[in-house]
């Protein structure tokens, strides 16, 4: 063991500053990250001794001695964080990382290459962590919670530092800051800050979206299908969530079931249902009763089952999408209506009556006087899921001679 | 409500108001990104990683340009790609005024308005209606009339001039008492000088961040208040010929902040483990910040996720009141443009949820309209016939139908 007397935790906190040193000179980007990573086992125990030693120790002092400006700065802000992260005093973590970065940025603005960017991202990294716990410590003193807000600025910050430059390198991180303000953005409600995201990653200065990590990829179009499910634009919806869904490691089944959760109603309502075999793989119980219900047409056993799960369903992001299902599973009731009508009287087989619409409706629960049969199947040609026209008069449905059903995508 | 002579709204209102243009077709908003799909060609699966360890120099991925270490994979977030975002309680809006530099204060004055103030607009000549004694002139008030005004500059405040909790309690007291006075002033006008002094209530309130159940009690009804003077004056709407009619957006943002202060006071009592103590109250208030946002109205614009961050912040408990459920039903009736159905939930609701739902009232019928129009054979149908479908009077439907530019033929 190392012999711990007086002058020998000093040391290691000057050894940690001299190895900063050393790697800030040479321009050592792998090592500088390590350094920098609050994880740093080391790096904690060199600034805990420290401050054990004399916890008045003046470390922007030991900093300027050591390391070149701007990074003294840098590290001093560092180990100040170290120091309150041990000490468990998250606000204070958080608002040390914050500085750490803004110094760090200023230097990194000026720097000709992107050798210190694995650093920034470890930075990054470290300020998201950090602004999450700091919020729940403030939540629970009863205070407001806004740090994570803040981080999103920071990150936002690095983005702008990171994304606008002429050295390629710099925007390797691009893709992973942008997923990293998404999930920020979710997590504070505040998804109309996205799509000015997104509308970045689509310019031509973005880097191709390709040489990204895969990981990043995913995740990145994740939050890209989540959001045009909210704006009801299914098949973006469809294509960003199927393409997170492919290429998610299959190491990740929770991630894959994320997926899964907004990917099954968007494709129920482009007309396409999962195999049970998928549901049960992934344990999506809730939407088992969900996908039959919408087969069959059993539009009441769907309002069930939707207003059983719905504290669930608006936790999840998926109430206002799984609400539309409603309509595809009418309209399937309304099909089967048609083939029944079609079948018992072949010469009129384009015609099904509204009251025999309206007998199958009540006989699976969910009956309703003919005003509002008529409504309901006038939405539904209104909405281009059936082709044709209601005649008032006659209370009858007349179809479209082909195509009376056309796909739902 | 404390003696408020309200009206039976009929079907009658607001009718006569449908949106200056006609309604574009019920069809889903467009989602306004770029395309880019380029991008989402076949990339290369992501090799396994060893997880990170900290003091190791991270491997080098294989694709060029990942060289950020293990920066997407997140292993150090256990394995978790992306989270899932659990919901959050709003981040409150900044309707707490607290100037910088000043901390709380607590008032002293015991009186509807600060003597300071009377006399200050007294010499001014700045004495409204109900201040001044009968006949009296703008120049004169006494201490039962004087009621303090609403005021954006909130420097220097001293402690004279905010009112007590009890001063508060009689002033918003007051105030309801006044529309069973006075008969011949119209409402509008009472509603007005209400709006700004109630205004000035909810001020004193967060100038002394008081923020427990009394609070919660004079806002809530701040909230009907509001709610019901939308209903009472949406036929004075402010209008270029008569510019000072009734602000409905003007009304509506302030009802919409009301409803976030509330929320955030019931949500700091629930995070603190201590529940509300008026949980009904709790759900009507929320069912109103819902029906508000089943649509647009008027100037007031609405964007359709709102709602769903509204729900994602609301516990299960509030979430599945009655009121709650029927706004959601009302929600469901109108974006399924169910005419019959809207109107059932119309029926079931409370008089003063009814009072939001009639801002839909006009656009549902004219959806309905629309959608008859689009998908009912060729045919001349009676008037009276159009109007049992869209729920109105025949004269409605026939102002509706002339406004959607369809031909009304005299048979």
């Amino acid at each position: 063991g190392v012999p711990w007397g007086a002058g020998a935790t000093m040391a290691a906190l000057g050894q940690y500053l001299d190895a900063a040193s050393a790697a800030v000179r040479a321009q050592e980007g792998a090592q500088l990250a390590r350094l920098l990573d609050v994880a740093n086992p080391d790096a904690m125990r060199a600034v805990t001794s420290a401050l054990a030693e004399n916890r008045e120790v003046n470390l922007g002092a030991l900093c300027q001695q050591r390391l070149p400006q701007p990074h003294d700065e840098v590290f001093a802000f560092h180990c100040q964080c170290l120091g309150a992260i041990a000490e468990g005093r998250a606000e204070d973590a958080f608002a040390a990382v914050t500085s750490t970065t803004q110094a760090f940025v200023k230097d990194f603005r000026l720097q000709e290459t992107a050798w210190s960017l694995d650093a920034l991202v470890n930075l990054v990294k470290a300020a998201k962590a950090l602004a999450e716990r700091a919020d729940a410590a403030l939540a629970a003193a009863g205070k407001k919670a806004g740090k994570l807000h803040d981080a999103g600025a920071l990150l936002m910050l690095v983005y702008r530092n990171t994304a606008n430059t002429s050295v390629q390198e710099k925007k390797r991180a691009s893709l992973f800051l942008v997923v990293s303000l998404f999930k920020i953005y979710f997590k504070l409600n505040t998804l109309h800050l996205c799509k000015n995201l997104i509308a970045a990653v689509n310019l031509p200065t973005f880097p191709s979206f390709e040489s990204f990590p895969s990981s990043q990829k995913v995740t990145y179009s994740y939050y890209v299908g989540r959001l045009a499910v909210f704006d009801d634009d299914y098949a973006r919806a469809e294509k960003n969530l199927t393409y997170a869904f492919e290429h998610c490691s299959t190491r990740h089944p929770k991630n894959k079931k994320l997926v899964l959760r907004y990917l099954v109603p968007v494709k129920l309502i482009l007309g396409r249902r999962p195999t049970k075999r998928l549901l049960d793989k992934y344990d999506l119980d809730e939407y088992k009763s969900v996908v039959e219900c919408v087969r069959k047409g059993d539009v009441r056993e769907l309002n069930d089952a939707l207003q059983k799960h719905q504290v669930t369903f608006i936790m999840q992001g998926t109430f206002l999408v799984l609400e539309k299902l409603r309509d595809v599973a009418t309209r399937a009731l309304f099909q089967k209506t048609h083939a029944f009508c079609a079948a018992k009287n072949p010469q009129k087989a384009n015609q099904v009556s509204l009251h025999v619409f309206a007998k199958a409706l009540a006989w699976c629960g969910a009956g309703m006087d003919i005003d509002e049969v008529e409504c309901v199947v006038a939405n539904l040609i209104f909405r281009k899921l059936i082709k044709g026209y209601v005649s008032h008069k006659s209370r009858v449905v007349v179809l479209a001679k082909t195509g009376a059903f056309p796909p739902l995508s | 409500m404390d003696g408020t002579p309200h009206g039976n709204p009929g079907p009658s209102r607001g009718v006569g108001r449908p949106d200056g243009r006609p309604d574009a077709a019920g069809g889903p908003p467009r989602f306004t990104g770029n395309a880019g799909d380029a991008r989402k060609g076949r990339g290369r699966r992501g090799k396994a990683k060893p997880p990170s360890n900290p003091g190791q120099v991270p491997k080098p991925l294989e694709n060029a340009g990942a060289a950020v270490g293990d920066v997407g994979d997140d292993e150090e977030e256990d394995g978790e790609v992306y989270e899932e975002d659990g919901f959050t309680a709003d981040l409150p809006e900044v309707a707490v005024v607290h100037p910088p530099g000043t901390t709380h204060i607590t008032g002293t004055c015991v009186l509807m308005c600060p003597p300071s103030e009377r006399d200050f607009r007294s010499r001014k000549n700045d004495i409204e209606l109900f201040e001044r004694p009968v006949g009296g002139e703008r120049n004169a008030s006494d201490e039962t009339l004087a009621v303090k005004k609403y005021t954006r500059i909130v420097d220097n405040v001293t402690p004279d001039m905010v009112r007590t909790k009890p001063a508060l309690a009689m002033t918003a007291s007051y105030l309801y008492g006044l529309l069973d006075q006075r008969p011949e002033v119209h409402f509008m006008i009472k509603s007005k000088f209400l709006w700004d002094r109630l205004r000035s209530v909810r001020q004193d309130l967060s100038l002394q961040a008081i923020t427990d159940g009394f609070a919660e009690g004079l806002l809530e009804q701040m909230v009907r208040f509001a709610v019901l003077s939308e209903h009472e004056l949406c036929e004075e709407a402010a209008t270029v010929n008569n510019p000072d009619g009734h602000n409905s957006h003007l009304n509506v943002e302030q009802l919409a902040k009301t409803l976030t202060s509330l929320r955030h006071m019931y949500d700091d009592r629930a995070a603190r483990g201590i529940g509300t103590e008026r949980p009904r109250a709790e759900a009507e208030m929320f069912s109103f910040q819902l029906l508000l946002r089943i649509d647009s109205h008027g100037r007031y614009n609405v964007n359709r996720s709102e709602m769903l961050n509204d729900l994602r912040s609301a516990r299960p408990a509030v979430l599945l009141s009655h009121s709650v459920q029927l706004a959601l039903a009302a929600n469901r009736a109108y974006h399924a443009n169910n005419i019959f159905e809207f109107f059932r939930v119309v029926q079931q609701s409370s008089f003063l949820q009814a009072c939001v739902l009639h801002k839909y009232f006009a656009k549902i019928r004219g959806r309905a309209l629309e959608m008859i129009n689009a998908t009912y054979g060729k045919q001349a149908m009676p008037l009276v016939e159009v109007a049992r479908l869209l729920h109105c009077s025949a004269e409605e439907a026939e102002a509706l139908a002339a406004h959607h530019g369809l031909t009304v033929q005299k048979r």
